[in-house]
């Protein structure tokens, strides 16, 4: 298991850093990797990791990739008017998308980015991880970092997801409400109904687990045992000092519906209480396929979209209100917003889209640099792009991956992603320097 | 084992193993001049790791989710201790046990979907409301409430012999489509026809068969689907029927509950609102019997394939297909290789199936055809079973291709196999007799059994005998039970990487011979000069990015394909592949800690199992009302370990309980902390000492299914 707080520190990835240097002038592979591990190159990386998934497909033509009729193939859908497109943050967003006109100075999007699967499961198992070529048992990024982190009880916390591929090695968390017995019986609304008394008591039964196998097993199996032991004392002992967790009304009551169906306004706020309390590190939230408009596109994306908007516009508020120890959450937090593949860009006789295999991802935090970024084609689809200014041309030999993300967050976090598994290039284009 | 010769012994066993795996894109192994196996000693079980009192503790674990009573155990182990009983005979016990037949082999077997809440429920999304008691009787509404005098009296599904007061607009018993826009039209009982789509025009329908009272209907609905799934998989290994009888014919064991939903299905396919179809109704057992379902045309039903819990546990036909795929031969979710350009060259915007749509091609196109082959022309043998969002929620006789016959295919178009009649009965037919079902099977077993630890070879030695007509269950565990019994426990890795030869930094990579050889014999026999669509890994050297690519692959589990690797062999490729990539001792144990660390990871009994174990050690009643909605109660069981996740919901669940139990105060804590410990639930720790286990064995203590 990852979780090995105390013998991967970060100094421990560093200390190689001069045996590399060399190597690194000489093989552009290299040079990466040298760039991951030598002191005052790497980037700083975010405290809290923030990944929300609407799940089932936005359609990138609402939101991240808006066209007029004259940018695009024919036939392919632009379903309003180009008045409705809104310039904002130097970079144009989709109708559904003028929510977050605010913020669009400090967001950057990247389109385009292909996902290699056209299945529901296999994106989720793959955007989980921030990686294509994955499996059951591969580590997530976001369980990486957090295996790194600095202080925070737990490396990992997914929420809401609604299939069995979402499930990562260091699981620690609950699927979508429902999904696998009835809504009250989630860890999270167990956890929420036990006293302070009842939660040290956990935690504390859970530290001398942790304990026990720390002296009795020299394996590596009873060291993974243990650390997962440690991390949840850590969490039940912290949780038995704070006020229950209560998620506020952050939306209008004409969204409340949809929250009652999709749940994703409470777990986002359940995240952000985590990251304020130094609970977790990174945390994933999923909500159920509800963006799967195989039929009725126009209304379905319509409906929910703006849904998602609220949240995120109440998400960076509260970001930017909010301060832990360690200073204010908008400066430690990074936020990725993805679902896990795309929609068609031509409507089908349902009126629908059926699967495209590349999402959008809108990125929100210090080290990312604002705007847009991975062109496009007319029938909105990913183009070859530079990794150093994002955009076509450069002689790039591929559009830009999954992967790339996966392995930028790890390099951000200032770990080597090549000793993960992760292939991805670095997106300069993305990162601040 | 010296890391050199399990690199030779990974080129070995492997070598051997690919004539069923798939490879890139076009090429099959069949079509590769098979390569030499380099020769090396392979290690043979020897005598059993553990004696009798640990092993027949963790057999009943395992089998019947509850350590055996202290008496049970003393006899047991005196008697095969002196030779006077065996293990295969207490193993036999085990597998008669009510526990193991409706609580563990189910969920062996079945997976998710005995979780998961079927779409059919969610579909009854038409939630009648009721008045104030206030105002006198209560009006059922959907909508709206109506004037007491305009309310219609029914018979409703939930009280056949009684009446209620239903508006008209909620009840409109002789609506049976809907038209929701212009293109689309519906039938009354699919998702999209709910009210929460706005007014369809539809109602509750005929003794408001379409409606619920609320969630406790809507609960009472799942927890009958799963029922159903659990009740028919004990039914096939208490009456010794072979694995076929699961998911074929028309029988299932079904309760009250799901009877009303076949004979819903037969109301709104004959468009029925006479209501004599639930007429008798209440002479069906509310707790359900084996009984024939009705079909509407032959071959509607094919065992559980057709039960709601897994026909509608996906909303659309093709993940439905997945699912029944996935259940069957074991697919899974990888499916990869698709790339925008793949989809936009088909040249369609549709792709969902019917006339004139883009399924076929998406089944012939390279890459695509790696998955649709099987599932969209595996779609067309339940076609009468339409997406329940869009489309209808039951059988729909109009559309049914009795006396069409179609193919069904493997891997991919160019493996087909075979044909039958468009009907589930006819894809039963067809996808019971395949290898994949017995290897299926097989691997479900194996996993339950061995976790984590399950490996290829392991599923292999059971699905060589396998036959679906014939083979039992407990015939299947009880191989996986003797073969877990005789097990060698692989050690951990040694600290020693292999050695790889000098390499200047730059260029291609020379190869250790050792390297060279297990690549040879794991690798090769897709990954060769030539090879369409798949990199090259011949030769004495090869790029660095290459290597690294083969060590994300392999340490993913994701190569070589179907797992041929043991978790030995698997370790030992891996950090072959380290010494090669990384030339400093920090770097390399920093990428042996974390990459196969999965393959390392602290393997613990699936969640159901732990519950129970959790329960029985806390003293409290075995039945609990409380299912947990949780990933660890959905995931396959080689998932299932000891994660921070597994280890929170282990100390909620001793809390819960312990306070059960009647405990309190310090005695609370100690329950707390005994229902808790990880050895109770780490595979591969020693069972608890018999000192633990007494709060859980009462002589005599029977068994009581879940």
């Amino acid at each position: 298991m990852l979780s090995r707080r105390g013998l991967l520190t970060r100094r421990q990835i560093l200390s190689g850093a001069g045996a590399g240097l060399i190597a690194a002038l000489l093989d552009p592979a290299a040079r990466r990797i040298a760039a991951a591990r030598t002191p005052g190159t790497q980037a700083r990386g975010p405290r809290y990791w923030l990944c929300i998934v609407p799940a089932g497909g936005m359609d990138a033509i609402y939101t991240t990739d808006p066209r007029m009729r004259s940018e695009v193939a024919s036939g392919v859908d632009v379903p309003y008017k180009p008045a409705e497109i809104v310039e904002a943050g130097g970079m144009r967003l989709g109708p559904l998308f003028r929510g977050l006109t605010a913020w669009a100075p400090r967001l950057a999007i990247v389109n385009g980015v292909a996902v290699n699967t056209a299945n529901h499961h296999t994106g989720l198992l793959q955007l989980a991880r921030l990686r294509t070529s994955t499996t059951r048992w591969t580590p997530s990024a976001f369980e990486i970092i957090g295996a790194h982190r600095d202080g925070a009880a737990v490396g990992y916390l997914s929420l809401g997801a609604q299939y069995t591929t979402a499930y990562t090695p260091s699981m620690f968390g609950e699927p979508d409400d429902g999904a696998y017995g009835p809504a009250d019986t989630t860890l999270f609304k167990l956890l929420d109904k036990l006293t302070p008394e009842e939660l040290e008591l956990a935690g504390r039964v859970m530290a001398e687990h942790a304990a026990s196998l720390a002296s009795a097993g020299r394996s590596e199996r009873d060291a993974s045992a243990r650390a997962a032991a440690e991390q949840a004392g850590a969490f039940l002992r912290k949780a038995a000092t704070l006020p229950a967790f209560k998620p506020d009304p952050w939306l209008p009551p004409p969204m409340s519906p949809i929250e009652g169906i999709l749940g994703l306004s409470a777990h986002v706020q359940r995240a952000v209480w985590c990251f304020e309390h130094d609970l977790v590190a990174t945390a994933s939230v999923f909500t159920g396929g509800a963006w799967d408009s195989h039929t009725r596109n126009a209304q379905n994306q319509t409906r929910l979209t703006p849904y998602l908007v609220a949240i995120l516009d109440r998400l960076f508020g509260e970001l930017d209100r909010r301060s832990n120890a360690h200073g204010p959450l908008s400066e430690q937090t990074a936020v990725v917003v993805a679902s896990e593949l795309g929609r068609f860009p031509y409507l089908n006789q349902a009126q629908g889209k059926d699967h495209y295999p590349q999402t959008s991802m809108l990125f929100y935090g210090k080290p990312f640099r604002a705007g847009k970024f991975g062109d496009t084609g007319k029938q909105l689809e990913g183009l070859p792009v530079s990794v150093s200014t994002g955009r076509a041309g450069g002689g790039s030999p591929e559009p830009l991956r999954l992967d790339d993300v996966g392995a930028t967050a790890l390099l951000l976090a200032g770990i080597d992603p090549e000793k993960y598994g992760f292939t991805g290039r670095r997106l300069d284009f993305l990162v601040e320097a | 084992m010296r890391p050199g010769l399990v690199l030779a012994a990974v080129g070995a066993v492997v070598g051997l193993g690919l004539a069923g795996a798939g490879c890139g894109s076009g090429k099959k192994p069949a079509d590769v001049a098979p390569r030499p196996a380099a020769s090396a000693p392979v290690p043979a079980p020897v005598a059993p790791r553990v004696t009798s009192e640990p092993l027949l503790t963790r057999l009943s674990i395992v089998t019947r989710a509850r350590p055996p009573a202290a008496d049970e155990l003393a006899t047991w182990s005196r008697r095969i201790d002196r030779g006077e009983a065996t293990v295969d005979a207490y193993i036999d016990e085990l597998l008669a046990s009510p526990a193991f037949a409706g609580t563990v082999a189910p969920e062996m077997i079945i997976g998710e979907a005995l979780v998961g809440w079927p779409y059919h429920v969610v579909r009854f999304s038409f939630v009648v409301r009721t008045t104030p008691a206030s105002e006198g009787p209560p009006i059922y509404y959907v909508a709206k409430p109506c004037p007491r005098k305009a309310a219609v009296r029914v018979h409703p599904w939930w009280d056949l012999h009684g009446e209620v007061l239903v508006c008209p607009d909620a009840y409109r018993p002789d609506i049976w489509r809907t038209r929701t826009s212009k293109d689309a039209e519906h039938t009354c009982d699919a998702i999209e026809a709910s009210p929460r789509f706005g007014d369809s025009g539809c109602g509750c329908g005929p003794n408001l068969i379409r409606c619920i009272r609320g969630m406790a209907d809507h609960d009472a609905r799942a927890a009958s689907a799963h029922a159903e799934l659990r009740d028919t998989v004990r039914y096939v290994i208490d009456h010794d029927l072979p694995f076929a009888a699961l998911f074929s014919g028309r029988s299932t064991f079904h309760d009250r509950n799901m009877e009303l939903s076949y004979r819903v299905w037969r109301i709104e396919a004959e468009q029925r609102s006479d209501g004599k179809l639930l007429a008798d109704l209440d002479a069906w057992p509310a707790d359900g019997q084996w009984a024939e379902r009705f079909e509407s045309a032959p071959g509607e039903h094919a065992g559980l394939l057709t039960a709601p819990g897994i026909l509608h546990y996906f909303p659309d036909r093709r993940q439905r297909q997945w699912f029944l795929f996935e259940r069957l031969w074991c697919t899974g979710a990888s499916s990869n290789g698709a790339t925008v350009h793949s989809v936009l060259d088909l040249g369609v915007a549709s792709f969902q199936g019917g006339k004139n749509e883009g399924w076929q091609r998406l089944a012939s196109q390279p890459i695509c055809t790696d998955c649709h082959a099987r599932t969209d022309y595996g779609f067309q043998f339940f076609w009468a079973f339409p997406d329940p969002k869009p489309s209808a929620g039951h059988f729909v006789r109009e559309i049914a291709r009795n006396g069409k016959r179609g193919m069904l295919y493997g891997n991919d178009i160019q493996d087909p196999r075979g044909e039958a009649e468009l009907t589930p009965a006819g894809f039963a037919g067809l996808a019971l007799r395949q290898p994949e079902f017995g290897r299926c099977m097989s691997r479900n077993a194996v996993e339950h059994v061995l976790g984590i630890d399950a490996g290829a070879d392991d599923a292999a030695a059971l699905a060589a005998g396998f036959d679906a007509s014939r083979t039992t269950v407990k015939q299947l565990v009880k191989q996986a039970l003797l073969r877990w019994a005789t097990r060698v426990q692989p050690g951990e890795p040694t600290g020693a990487l292999p050695v790889a030869p000098s390499w200047s930094g730059t260029g291609p990579v020379p190869l250790s011979p050792e390297l060279e050889r297990a690549i040879d014999g794991t690798c090769s026999g897709c990954h060769f000069d030539g090879a369409v669509g798949v990199p090259n890994f011949e030769g004495h050297a090869l790029p660095r990015d290459r290597l690294l690519h083969m060590l994300a692959e392999v340490s993913a589990t994701r190569m070589p394909r179907d797992r041929a690797l043991s978790v030995a062999e698997r370790m030992s490729l891996i950090d072959a592949l380290i010494a090669h990539l990384w030339r400093t001792p920090a770097d390399q144990q920093e990428a042996r800690h974390q990459l196969g660390a999965s393959l390392r990871a602290p393997g613990v009994w699936r969640w159901s199992l732990a519950e129970h174990l959790i329960r029985r050690a806390a003293g409290a009643p075995e039945a609990s009302d409380r299912a947990w909605n949780a990933l660890e109660a959905a995931t396959r069981a080689d998932q299932a370990t000891y994660t921070p996740g597994f280890a929170t919901m282990t100390v909620v669940e001793a809390i819960q309980a312990c306070k059960d139990a009647g405990q309190t105060g310090q005695a609370l804590e100690a329950c707390v902390r005994a229902a808790s410990v990880p050895r109770l639930f780490l595979r591969d720790q020693g069972p608890p000492a018999a000192g633990q286990l007494a709060p859980m064995i009462t002589p005599g203590d029977a068994d009581r299914p879940r």
